[in-house]
């Protein structure tokens, strides 16, 4: 349930249809301190944020977008007790470019007579396709204000605050519940006397919004866009990495901490341990923020970028008949990518998935076989030197055991999906705002939830591999490391850490001078392996312990089992 | 005929839809005018212009939905 405010705190909702402009709105109108909020027994998220404004105070619940009311979906669920659980005013945002779809959320929004202002938002967009609306009619029509806003450009928001701001407590009566049928005519009527419609010469937008949801040319553009995106997060981070980073991190950071411990301690055990070779303050530096770091935020950077722009449904649309071949839908080609960031919130976006099965197979595919951002940065560190063929080859692997795993659990798993229905919204240029604050949460999950327990490992490592301890260890898993998967036995690190961090079953293998076969093979290691902990807690936190530690052992066995694989099938060829 | 089988730019008047929520919450519902915008390989859905904005529906469900040509 929604935190009860003091008592001057007013409650106010922000609700519309998915697709809308929302979020922006949202974050134009809140401060900075924003929350998300699940919704008790639902998997149903929402997003708190104060308004502060001269004679308005209070919270703003920025409500899951919904078509309808009509408690189909939990999303909707959710909308309806919002609603019901004492709103001071409702603040409904319409889509200018879809006004009759719009109006029967509007329309039923009157049903609970709570205080309702209307954004009509998107008008540049409607004007640019020829569409004008007399907001002064439809403002008579839904008996509520209706303020004309662009929200991207902050058009109209004042004009909301201010106006929610008189309707704080006004009465409103509750309109009278209407059939869907009469509600249906009653919005062609209202669309009728409101809107009027020139045809207009597609613009540029248009035609690539046209353009994109073609098989022809949009899958090119569907490879273009992926190819710019891996540009920029590898080719990027790699310059952010040689250019900026490592020498700050090598030349400037270390010789510092270096000298700074020196002063304090003796050689020994103690001083190699905090600053040895593999020494905290060394690779605890290097390796999160140098190594790790740039991949990561370049990743968040291209894929909100792209999910902000709407173009993201559309990789969904060309890719559902193939994808659906594989048990899923084309939606989870989001998730999927989601995952090439970080697995754990990928996780959690399974929730949208719509049926269990569905829901199990995309989070396993992401388990098994989608490397993360910190990943792919290990890989680079290690690979990208050496050998760019095994840098593709790893990434081409992965590819193929997403379609097997995926093939195997379709074929394995009961449960259908739902069939396709989706709306593709409008491509826009991302909000600043919106895309920043976005971008600041992420990163900040990131260094929060990822960062720590990689410190964590990497004080491990430090501890195992300067005390010695990290020798007797080998020796137990030696057959393992060193007959069946043909690596040094020093290689026993990597196994050990990579329960903790995925990228640390990669890093410890820098520091290693292997073959080009060897780095293939702790490579595949480190790919199917177990992802990291936090993964562990999600999966068990979203499905059940049983899942948790069946995706577990089975990653474990398969990571092993195929690194050795190659190992000697490669070893046929050295 | 059915959607599934329409022409690319080709107008239709829905006829008979399925009555699935979420299609008619998206304004596919009986009497609307689409226009088929694309159909997608392997199967993938058909995308429909209905109005000012793009909705894709399962080739399953298009298959369902009865259609008469406007011209």
């Amino acid at each position: 349930m929604t935190k009860k405010n003091e008592k001057d705190q007013l409650n106010i909702l922000l609700m519309g249809n998915p697709n809308v402009g929302k979020s922006v709105i949202f974050s134009k109108l809140t401060g900075v301190n924003v929350e998300i909020s699940n919704f008790t027994g639902t998997t149903v998220d929402y997003t708190v944020g104060n308004i502060n404004f001269p004679g308005l105070k209070g919270q703003l619940i920025d409500v899951p977008g919904t078509y309808s009311l009509e408690s189909t979906s939990e999303a909707e669920d959710v909308a309806v007790k919002l609603v019901n659980d004492g709103a001071d005013v409702i603040i409904c945002v319409l889509d200018a470019t879809h006004l009759s779809r719009n109006l029967d959320l509007a329309l039923q929004l009157k049903e609970f007579g709570v205080p309702i202002i209307y954004c009509l938002n998107l008008l540049d967009v409607a004007e640019r396709q020829g569409i004008s609306i007399d907001v002064e009619k439809l403002s008579k029509e839904l008996g509520a204000p209706v303020i004309p806003t662009v929200a991207i450009k902050n058009q109209g928001l004042r004009d909301t605050l201010l106006t929610t701001k008189d309707i704080v407590g006004t009465k409103v009566e509750k309109s009278e519940v209407l059939k869907n049928e009469d509600r249906w005519s009653k919005i062609d009527e209202i669309v009728a006397k409101v809107q009027t419609k020139v045809e207009k010469e597609p613009s540029f937008i248009e035609k690539l919004e046209d353009w994109t949801v073609q098989p022809w040319p949009g899958i090119p553009i569907a490879f273009l866009v992926l190819v710019i995106s891996l540009g920029v997060v590898v080719g990027g981070g790699k310059g952010l990495r040689a250019g900026l980073l490592l020498p700050i991190v090598n030349n400037i950071i270390k010789p510092f901490l270096i000298k700074v411990v020196s002063m304090f301690i003796g050689p020994g055990i103690l001083r190699n341990v905090l600053v040895g070779d593999f020494g905290i303050f060394v690779i605890g530096i290097e390796w999160p923020f140098a190594l790790i770091l740039p991949y990561v935020f370049l990743f968040y950077i291209v894929f909100s970028f792209l999910e902000d722009s709407g173009y993201l449904p559309r990789l969904g649309v060309l890719a559902d008949g193939l994808l659906r071949k594989l048990g899923i839908p084309g939606s989870n080609i989001i998730t999927i990518m989601m995952g090439y960031g970080c697995a754990v919130p990928a996780i959690i976006g399974t929730r949208a998935a719509t049926s269990y099965k569905e829901r199990l197979m995309v989070a396993s595919l992401i388990s098994f076989a989608v490397p993360c951002a910190s990943q792919t940065g290990a890989f680079i560190s290690l690979l990208g030197d050496r050998s760019i063929p095994a840098l593709i080859f790893i990434y081409l692997l992965s590819f193929v055991i997403m379609i097997v795993v995926g093939l195997l659990m379709n074929l394995l798993l009961k449960g259908e999906s739902q069939p396709m229905l989706l709306e593709v919204p409008n491509l826009l240029m991302p909000d600043k705002k919106a895309f920043l604050t976005k971008l600041k949460l992420r990163m900040k999950h990131f260094l929060l939830d990822a960062e720590g327990p990689m410190l964590i490992g990497i004080v491990i490592a430090a501890i195992v591999a300067e005390t010695g301890i990290l020798d007797s260890l080998s020796v137990t898993i030696s057959p393992i490391v060193v007959s069946w998967l043909g690596l040094p036995k020093e290689a026993s690190l990597s196994l050990l850490l990579g329960i903790i961090r995925r990228e640390l079953a990669v890093l410890p293998l820098l520091e290693l001078n292997l073959t080009t076969l060897q780095l293939i093979v702790g490579s595949v290691v480190a790919l199917f392996y177990l992802p990291c902990l936090s993964v562990f807690g999600v999966l068990m936190e979203e499905f059940s312990a049983k899942v948790a530690v069946t995706i577990g052992i089975s990653t474990v066995f398969l990571a092993i089992f195929f690194a050795g694989l190659i190992n000697h099938i490669g070893l046929l060829f050295v | 005929m059915v959607l599934r089988k329409g022409k690319k730019n080709q107008r239709y008047e829905i006829e008979e839809s399925p009555n699935i929520h979420l299609l008619t919450v998206l304004g596919i519902r009986k009497g609307i005018e689409v226009i088929i915008q694309s159909k997608q390989m392997f199967g993938g859905p058909v995308v429909v212009r209905a109005g000012n904005r793009s909705i894709a529906i399962a080739s399953n469900v298009a298959e369902e939905i009865k259609v008469r040509e406007v011209v």
